[in-house]
């Protein structure tokens, strides 16, 4: 599995139910809501102003430690900072430290930067304040032989190698952010806006630019073993546009118990990079309870190779992405995955 | 209380786009107004973003007829209006 989270800004609208911290303390607002191209769905991070405020991020974990993050997503900022100024767009991080940051600099270029400050590789494309570009961006953890990669609109801009991408001891990152801030103390920030939009993070290449829908369920499909809290099945209790936690819920309480839900047909006409499912789960006490995602293409189920092992009494997202049907071996097309179920099975 | 898998929500994740031949002829008239008199200089146009209801990033190099249409707008002799139709 390459791609290893993805962002739609669709199925949720408390950025502190999608990623796994939130800090507001200091001014900004994260708000998620139509800030994507064409009004579609997107996070906004909006400051406020003032040097104060400089640490407001969006943090979210990932499923291990990567050597290797490609970060792709949709991006708009409202302005260019101003002369001793630069944006912090996005972190690649270790538990909480930074590893390397991606700035946007007073001339509206992309800067990699490890740590806080020491700055690596600039590039000399620019952006401009109020367009919204599709941003990728590379990092190699190393201490020595590090690299780091951008790419606007699909174009490289920057390819530097040999560098110490470490700003921890270790040469990985298992963490991203999105934010605003200053890389030093001494700056204010501006009073400005950045729009993010469908975010892709995989660990083999760049994908170029997608949509991530996150189509939430709207039938019973085949099977329904999930014993529903607050709603009449386990359709109903999933079908939250933001999830809702402990109000509504399906629970599988014994391995085997499976449910499998139907969605609504995809935009006609597109190409379908990857599919899967975006699981909101915890289990109920210590011992052991995981499940696998359960796709079922044409008569025959497909559990994944994944198993998700949720955490006792705090709900978090999983999300399991395949870019090959596991029916045909082959990208998976438009038809296939309009007739398919999606759910998911308990597995130990 | 019993080990259970408790699933609040479940969205199906798909990753799309389009990489058919885009038909512009539905919605692509950039128009690009210029308040005061003169011509477009189209050479300071670096791209042209469109966006379906999917988002599409269409790379200007990619667009094969750039037409060029200028003219006065109705009702005002001052605006020059121009139009890059694509």
């Amino acid at each position: 599995m390459s791609i290893i989270d993805a962002l739609g800004f669709r199925a949720y609208t408390a950025p502190a139910k999608r990623f796994t911290s939130v800090l507001v303390t200091s001014g900004g607002t994260f708000t998620i809501g139509s800030f994507g191209p064409g009004s579609t769905a997107g996070l906004r991070f909006a400051s406020n102003e003032g040097s104060a405020n400089r640490d407001d991020y969006v943090r979210r974990a990932l499923p291990s430690n990567q050597a290797t993050l490609f970060l792709e997503f949709g991006f708009k900022p409202s302005k260019i900072p101003s002369a001793t100024n630069e944006y912090k767009i996005a972190v690649f991080g270790d538990s909480g430290t930074h590893q390397v940051r991606l700035h946007l600099d007073s001339l509206g270029r992309l800067k990699v930067v490890r740590g806080d400050a020491t700055v690596l590789a600039t590039t000399s494309a620019t952006l401009s304040a109020g367009v919204r570009y599709w941003i990728g961006w590379q990092v190699t953890f190393h201490n020595s032989a590090g690299v780091t990669k951008i790419q606007i609109n699909g174009v490289e801009q920057l390819n530097s190698t040999g560098l110490d991408t470490t700003n921890t001891a270790n040469a990985y990152a298992n963490e991203y952010w999105f934010g605003s801030g200053n890389p030093g103390p001494t700056q204010n920030l501006d009073n400005q806006t950045q729009d993010y939009d469908n975010v892709l993070v995989s660990t083999d290449a760049f994908k170029g630019e997608v949509v991530v829908l996150e189509d939430l369920p709207t039938g019973t499909g085949d099977a329904d073993d999930g014993v529903a809290t607050g709603a009449a099945d386990t359709r109903q209790a999933l079908d939250d546009s933001n999830p809702d936690d402990d109000s509504t819920y399906t629970a599988l309480e014994n391995n085997g118990d499976k449910f499998l839900l139907t969605f609504a047909n995809l935009p006609a006409g597109v190409e379908v990079l990857a599919c899967g499912t975006l699981t909101y789960a915890k289990k109920s006490s210590s011992g052991t309870a995981k499940f696998k995602q359960n796709l079922k293409i044409g008569s025959t189920e497909y559990l994944s190779s994944v198993e998700v092992a949720p955490s006792n009494g705090s709900y978090d997202y999983f999300v399991d992405l395949q870019e090959t049907s596991p029916d045909t071996s082959s990208a998976f097309t438009e038809s296939e995955v309009n007739g398919m179920q999606v759910g998911a099975e308990r597995s130990a | 209380m019993p080990d259970n898998v408790i699933i609040s929500q479940i969205a199906r994740d798909a990753l799309v786009r389009s990489d058919a031949e885009l038909d512009v002829s539905q919605q692509a008239r950039v128009a690009i107004v210029q308040q005061t008199d003169g011509e477009i200089d189209v050479s300071q146009i670096a791209r042209v973003t469109i966006y379906l209801t999917r988002s599409q990033f269409i790379d200007y190099s990619q667009i094969a007829r750039v037409t060029v249409v200028r003219g006065f707008s109705a009702g005002s002799s001052a605006a020059c209006r121009g139009y890059v139709v694509v």
